[in-house]
């Protein structure tokens, strides 16, 4: 009876565990061997242990070095822009105005739509020949001549970067807005005894009571923008030229297009090791977080 | 707090600002409206219409007749449902065995079950692409069910723990007196309970199978077998750019996530904000 009731919960959690290990974890070993492996689908003969050779082919690897490059702002004006326009987005929301549940649901719409969708939406807005920007930038008179902003190395990435935030404000907007909700308004009121404006009110209230959200999302977002590929998959595969070429469509796009999976992997490792260190300090967030709480 | 603010401070401090940015989230939404519903010949024109002088559905019958939406529109739904009913499964077990139990490991369990939900998809991809090579799973709907139903199952049972959790201990003591087993009171007591939380967490997992691209695009090779990101990514190869239909394309592949979303908004909203957090 003792012995059933111990070995009970782990009959709950073993089929979730069974399958992260075999969809997971299984495959991420796999990875680990295959970036020590010449490992090209179109020359299975080649294949075969290479040692270090993938590592050391990436670090002499020009386009690994710009998609560094690349992912660095890619996941610093996505994310910086998102928690601004989110801060911006949640302090309204917070407040009373007629229809504000029909603006929380709007609000909502670009984290709803599916990604494909998003990046052919904005892709059909910033066209060179038809689009909407084009249009309405050249009546303002902004521009006196058409932009293929997809096609131009200059515009291409601000323009894919525009859409991820457009497309991840929303998650920080829902996130502080619930953040905000929790904090007392005992808090406020006592600032304004004090004489806080309105301002200050929002640095010494807000911001403090907002802090551990602040946190937690920013960097799981990171984590995940870092990590995120179908936005410029669908509209740029990270063209023209490596404007767009972030380090996880790269690792994708070996295996893919090139079908060199010893190599892509390499990165992908690479990638992760470096993520690990936000995964990291995530988890301690968190932890601290929750010491207190069942879970 | 309560002071009432005047009307002219709402009214320009608050519902302008909040209008400019509800525009900016929709207008994307808008314009491709606005685009399925135009001729070929008024999306063509040198200067922009802004709503077209004939409105014709022919956009939306050309992308029932002359292309794989319906086939790829079925493919989403098999894959979307079974790994939204596979997922469910899987982790309401575990959630519950997380949120009531204390068991040796349990701690270590939860850590990396958590963790694990940040690892790069595409270190996953390549070797995953392996491996369903050698079971003879590739281009089959059963691959990406698989590959779905994980990726999501960390963050869904991270948000069903939340809500386990949030219901009282009483009751299953209550139920243990009645004579009820574990399992019993798992089905009887904590489930119907849980549903809200159920509901919030099978419809974060349907959209994200519905959205899903990478692994698609890898895992499947025959036109039998796409599914609908992978078939309007493919459309622009194909056939060049016909941006009407793929506006209404467009339109059609959203529907369902959009509609799930307005019926059920509350409980998304809050699966998002209770469970943890995550994009």
């Amino acid at each position: 009876m003792i012995n059933k009731g111990k070995i009970y919960p782990y009959i709950l959690v073993a089929p979730a565990l069974i399958a992260l290990g075999v969809i997971l974890l299984y495959p991420m070993l796999t990875g680990l061997f295959l970036s020590f492996q010449n490992r090209v689908l179109t020359r299975p003969l080649e294949n075969g242990w290479i040692g270090l050779q993938n590592y050391i082919n990436m670090f002499q690897d020009d386009v690994f070095w710009i998609s560094i490059v690349k992912t660095f702002w890619w996941v610093i004006a996505s994310v910086g822009f998102q928690i601004i326009l989110g801060m911006a987005t949640a302090l309204l929301l917070n407040e009373k105005f007629p229809g504000r549940a029909l603006a929380r649901g709007l609000i909502l719409i670009p984290w709803v739509m599916p990604s494909v969708v998003s990046g052919l939406m904005w892709a059909w807005i910033f066209d060179g020949t038809y689009g909407l920007a084009n249009d309405v930038l050249m009546k303002l008179g902004l521009i006196d001549q058409f932009i293929p902003f997809l096609g131009d190395s200059k515009t291409a990435f601000p323009v894919v970067i525009f859409t991820n935030i457009w497309k991840g404000f929303p998650f920080f907007a829902i996130s502080f807005l619930a953040g905000l909700q929790s904090i007392s308004s005992d808090l406020y009121e006592a600032a304004e005894i004090d004489g806080a404006g309105k301002w200050r009110r929002f640095l010494t209230v807000t911001i403090p009571g907002l802090k551990p959200v602040i946190i937690t999302t920013t960097v799981l977002r990171l984590i995940w923008t870092a990590n995120t590929t179908d936005l410029i998959f669908t509209m740029t595969t990270g063209g023209p030229g490596y404007s767009t070429h972030v380090l996880a469509l790269y690792t994708y796009l070996t295996a893919w297009t090139d079908l060199d999976f010893g190599y892509s992997s390499a990165m992908a490792i690479f990638l992760m090791l470096v993520l690990l260190i936000f995964i990291g300090i995530y988890m301690k967030l968190i932890n601290k977080d929750k010491e207190n709480d069942i879970i | 707090m309560n002071r009432k603010k005047p009307w002219y401070y709402t009214a320009f401090a608050v519902s302008i600002p909040v209008a400019i940015i509800c525009i900016f989230a929709v207008l994307p939404v808008a314009w491709a409206f606005i685009t399925s519903i135009k001729s070929s010949a008024e999306i063509h024109v040198a200067s922009v219409r802004y709503w077209p002088q004939h409105p014709t559905l022919e956009n939306y019958v050309d992308v029932f007749k002359t292309t794989d939406f319906v086939m790829q529109f079925k493919n989403s739904a098999i894959v979307s449902l079974s790994t939204t009913v596979l997922c469910v499964i899987l982790s309401v077990t575990a959630a519950y065995a997380f949120s009531r139990f204390r068991f040796r490991g349990s701690k270590f369990l939860r850590k990396f079950f958590l963790s694990s939900q940040m690892f790069p998809k595409v270190l996953i991809i390549i070797p995953l692409f392996v491996i369903m090579q050698g079971l003879h799973l590739l281009n089959t709907k059963g691959s990406l069910v698989l590959a779905y139903s994980t990726f999501s199952l960390p963050y869904v049972m991270y948000m069903l723990i939340g809500y386990f959790a949030g219901i009282p201990q009483e009751l299953d003591e209550a139920a243990t007196v009645d004579g009820c087993s574990r399992t019993a009171i798992l089905f009887k007591i904590v489930l119907p309970l849980a549903v809200p939380g159920i509901i919030a967490t099978a419809i974060y997992t349907f959209i994200h199978a519905w959205d899903e691209l990478m692994f698609a695009v890898m895992f499947t090779s025959t036109a039998a077998q796409r599914t609908l990101p992978v078939g309007l990514k493919m459309y622009i190869g194909e056939y060049g750019i016909e941006w009407g239909s793929m506006c209404a394309a467009s339109l059609l592949t959203s529907l369902p996530v959009i509609l799930l979303f307005m019926f059920l908004q509350k409980f998304l909203i809050a699966g998002m904000t209770a469970g943890g957090v995550k994009g």
